[in-house]
């Protein structure tokens, strides 16, 4: 279960290829490429265990200049989804 | 008795007739693909034979594949749906070295024009249309991209076109021979060779990969469009990244950094065209600016999600 608590870890083995405005993350177990726009490949690189969700929505939010409950809403949303499609460590969050 | 031979690379095929009803919807199937070249043997052989049933009283359409029944069907249109939906399949499996993205691909200058998109994007009617501006043809349907050249190769086979476009080509209409044979989704097959003779464009290496989308009331624009968007709409239109994994993605990657991407939203055929001709016309300055996506809020776009097992269908 995520919450604004969480301090998630991304998965080490996932392949992960920068572009202009965001990035590929590729899944070789499942076979799978995610593509994040920059607001989701930056939530992606805060996502190290250091920070909770709300601590990460406040970097995120500092950074976009956007309402920063917004901002945690969204956050928290993003990472459920890298949770619920195994793209985190599992036990970490 | 009709026969063809048809080649792509070093995939050589047959596709046959002894009825002469069949005969032009066989010969419109792939025009560009005839062969006589070498006396190499054919890796797969289709044909069509019609069957009078003396108790029903009705014709059908009775497809082989190397000897084999696959398929019965009342209509001749079923019949040459089937079957070419059947011989491409096996083209695409044949030529599976190649990355395959849903795409038309058009050249001029060397230069390969993609139009990547679903059907009912407008591939196929913008294709046409810029084939009669002069432009060479991939296809109007798949192209295949050797990931090591990063060069298009083509897989021409007659378009498909709704009665409403094919109606936007009275030239092209006027000059085909025959009837003109419809597939399952109701578009019709049209070979381009009617009007012209050399149509086929040779292997060229991509400068521009547009994302059209057609809208009627549209009065048509045109605007660049972000590497990660361009990459996620790639991926919903490959077809056999399975077979390619990581490779196969970095192949759309390098693709997506080193050509200019656009979002085409077209309405009228001929205003669309033109504005691609612009488009190739211009000299290309990078944006380095922070995307403004960036002090958007998030959207349902944030992450899109691409299993590497697309089908063609």
């Amino acid at each position: 279960m995520i919450t604004t608590a969480s301090r998630p870890v991304v998965r080490e083995d996932l392949q992960q290829s920068d572009l202009k405005d965001g990035c590929v993350l590729y899944d070789q177990i499942r076979e799978k490429a995610y593509t994040l726009n920059i607001t989701a490949s930056l939530i992606w690189s805060y996502l190290d265990g250091s920070l909770s969700l709300e601590e990460i929505a406040g970097e995120v939010s500092s950074v976009s200049g956007s309402d920063s409950d917004t901002v945690l809403l969204d956050v928290v949303k993003t990472v459920t989804f890298f949770h619920d499609n195994g793209l985190l460590e599992q036990g970490a969050v | 008795m009709f026969r063809r031979d048809c080649q792509i690379h070093s995939f050589r095929f047959a596709i046959s007739t002894h009825c002469r009803q069949l005969e032009h919807g066989l010969a419109s199937l792939y025009p560009a693909l005839s062969t006589t070249a070498g006396t190499g043997k054919c890796r797969a052989e289709w044909s069509i034979e019609s069957r009078y049933g003396k108790k029903t009283g009705d014709w059908s359409y009775v497809s082989y594949e190397d000897g084999n029944l696959i398929h019965d069907a009342q209509l001749i249109d079923d019949a040459l749906d089937y079957l070419e939906w059947r011989i491409t399949t096996r083209i695409l499996r044949e030529m599976s070295q190649f990355v395959q993205i849903h795409a038309a691909g058009l050249v001029r200058g060397g230069k390969a024009l993609l139009l990547v998109g679903p059907s009912g994007a407008g591939k196929s009617s913008l294709a046409l249309c810029m084939l009669l501006e002069g432009w060479k043809c991939l296809s109007d349907e798949v192209i295949l991209i050797d990931g090591a050249s990063e060069t298009v190769w083509p897989l021409p086979r007659s378009f498909r076109l709704d009665t409403r476009t094919m109606e936007s080509f009275p030239e092209l209409l006027a000059k085909r021979s025959g009837p003109l044979y419809h597939d399952s989704t109701g578009k019709m097959r049209l070979d381009p060779s009617v009007a012209l003779g050399d149509w086929v464009a040779k292997p060229s290496q991509p400068g521009w990969i547009i994302f059209p989308s057609y809208r009627p009331a549209s009065r048509g624009e045109i605007g660049p469009l972000g590497e990660t968007e361009a990459l996620s709409l790639m991926l919903s239109q490959a077809i056999n990244l399975a077979e390619h994994g990581k490779r196969g993605l970095d192949i759309l990657i390098n693709l997506v950094r080193r050509f200019q991407c656009f979002r085409l939203n077209a309405g009228d055929l001929h205003t669309a065209t033109s504005m691609l001709g612009d488009l190739t016309k211009q000299v290309h300055r990078p944006d380095r600016s922070y995307p403004a996506s960036a002090r958007s809020s998030f959207s349902e776009r944030g992450v899109t999600t691409t299993i590497l097992g697309g089908s063609y269908v």
